[in-house]
């Protein structure tokens, strides 16, 4: 997106540029949520694409609904693709749409030596970034050990100890390591990645 | 919590989780998606879900069959695979970390406990002290107060006399306040004030909107919405001093057991006034 263009188009989401572009990332996520549970090869290709229309519509009139319009675009980007997928065939693998029957083997991405090397760098670099309260947090709730009874009865009793449900105490985790963890070790080994090339 | 909340929860995350495995048929699947792009919750219900799943697959607590499904569908984008080899790597780091022992747990919840207590006492020291300062104020300034605020029919002044002011509110993100997303500015006088919202939620067919201030409820109307599903609040300029606020409006389905909900900052200044 040129940048001029995208500043507008974060302008009509809000009148907080933070806060505008919390919302579309977030709804980047849910597109590629979609684009990826519906097999799409190229899941972040298929997000810019929604977004490039999403940022047009804005030049044209007031959205209304953010998620409705982009649930909209992303089902017409979906069903022009399935049309052109049906006029001109690709081979299987190569298809937009290709199911991938035989899939991407479980650990490929995951196993990759320097990779995980990176990866786990990182990983450590950013735990340090996080205040105190969260990283013992963090560390702790992913200490627990044992089968599905004994592991929900473990997270059952660290949430007690801080006085909250287990419910909020997995939310609470979900949310240090989308809004914190997360795109720390996504930064790290992006820039890790460029410094090794 | 309810038995029936505590089922639908159940239900509804076997659902995600099945999302997920790619196991739901066409249909499912594409009102699922529906629902997740308009409902904030129900998205990060859905990453949680995600989440969760990957950690049972990484301590090998799937079936078989989900392993399989996990492999063969989830396992479909690089992203999901840098997400699977992250949780990989956390789940070894925190097998070898070293924290210091338990208690500090406690001592961390006796000290929120006690920074909430005081807290909660400060604020509410606070609201007494400026609602009895405020009272002082209107009783020697003004006339005899009203009991409540006036609705926009109860005015004194014709309504169709009054010049009128609209204001299309923004939506505020979950999290926030709600203060400062929407600025209503009213000129001195007396004036008739349109709110108008467009509420995410596209299938009620009744709402309850309801304007808090300072935690407490100042306003509330049940309102039909009309074309485009625009809800339009008819207020007084009187209805509204000063301050800060937030709308809640509460999708009422086609009955009246709340279904959604939604809110709506609003700052309201009003100009020439002290």
């Amino acid at each position: 997106m040129e940048r001029m263009s995208f500043d507008r188009f974060l302008l009509t989401l809000h009148r907080d540029r933070e806060e505008a572009g919390k919302i579309a990332v977030d709804i980047r996520r849910r597109v590629t949520t979609f684009a990826e549970s519906n097999r799409l090869p190229d899941a972040e290709g298929f997000s810019d694409k929604v977004m490039d229309v999403l940022e047009r519509e804005a030049q044209r009139e007031e959205i209304r609904s953010l998620g409705s319009l982009a649930h909209a675009v992303a089902r017409r980007i979906l069903m022009e693709a399935w049309r052109e997928n049906k006029r001109a065939p690709l081979p299987i693998e190569d298809g937009f749409l290709c199911v991938q029957r035989a899939g991407p083997p479980a650990n490929e991405g995951l196993q990759d030596g320097s990779l995980s090397e990176r990866r786990s760098q990182c990983l450590h670099e950013c735990l340090q970034k996080l205040n105190r309260e969260d990283r013992e947090l963090i560390i702790r709730y992913h200490q627990l050990k044992g089968g599905e009874e004994k592991l929900y009865q473990a997270r059952k009793k660290l949430a007690q100890k801080y006085g909250i449900r287990s419910r909020n105490l997995a939310l609470i985790i979900h949310r240090i390591r989308k809004h914190k963890l997360d795109p720390c070790v996504v930064d790290c080994t992006k820039s890790l990645s460029a410094v090794m090339k | 919590m309810r038995l029936a909340e505590l089922w639908s929860g159940v239900a509804r995350r076997t659902t995600l989780r099945r999302y997920l495995l790619g196991e739901l048929c066409a249909e499912e699947r594409a009102r699922l998606e529906e629902r997740y792009f308009k409902n904030d919750d129900l998205f990060e219900e859905m990453e949680m879900a995600e989440d969760e799943l990957i950690d049972a697959y990484l301590r090998g607590h799937l079936s078989k069959s989900e392993s399989r499904l996990f492999e063969e569908n989830y396992l479909s984008s690089q992203r999901r695979r840098h997400k699977v080899g992250l949780a990989r790597e956390l789940l070894e780091y925190s097998a070898n970390a070293e924290l210091p022992a338990p208690i500090t747990l406690i001592v961390t919840r006796f000290r929120f406990v006690q920074l909430a207590f005081l807290a909660g006492l400060l604020s509410f020291a606070g609201i007494v002290g400026w609602e009895l300062i405020t009272v002082h104020y209107r009783r020697r300034s003004s006339p005899p107060a009203r009991s409540r605020p006036l609705a926009s029919s109860e005015s004194h002044v014709p309504q169709a006399e009054l010049p009128a002011i609209s204001l299309l509110l923004q939506s505020s993100r979950r999290g926030t306040t709600g203060s400062g997303s929407n600025l209503l500015t009213i000129p001195p006088g007396e004036h008739r004030i349109f709110l108008e919202v467009y509420p995410q939620d596209m299938l009620s067919t009744r709402f309850r909107a309801e304007l808090f201030r300072r935690g407490r409820s100042v306003w509330r109307e049940d309102v039909t919405p009309g074309a485009g599903q625009q809800l339009t609040l008819k207020l007084h300029s009187s209805d509204l001093p000063t301050g800060t606020y937030f709308l809640s409006v509460i999708g009422l389905g086609d009955g009246a057991k709340p279904m959604t909900r939604e809110r709506f900052g609003l700052e309201v200044v009003h100009l020439g006034s002290p």
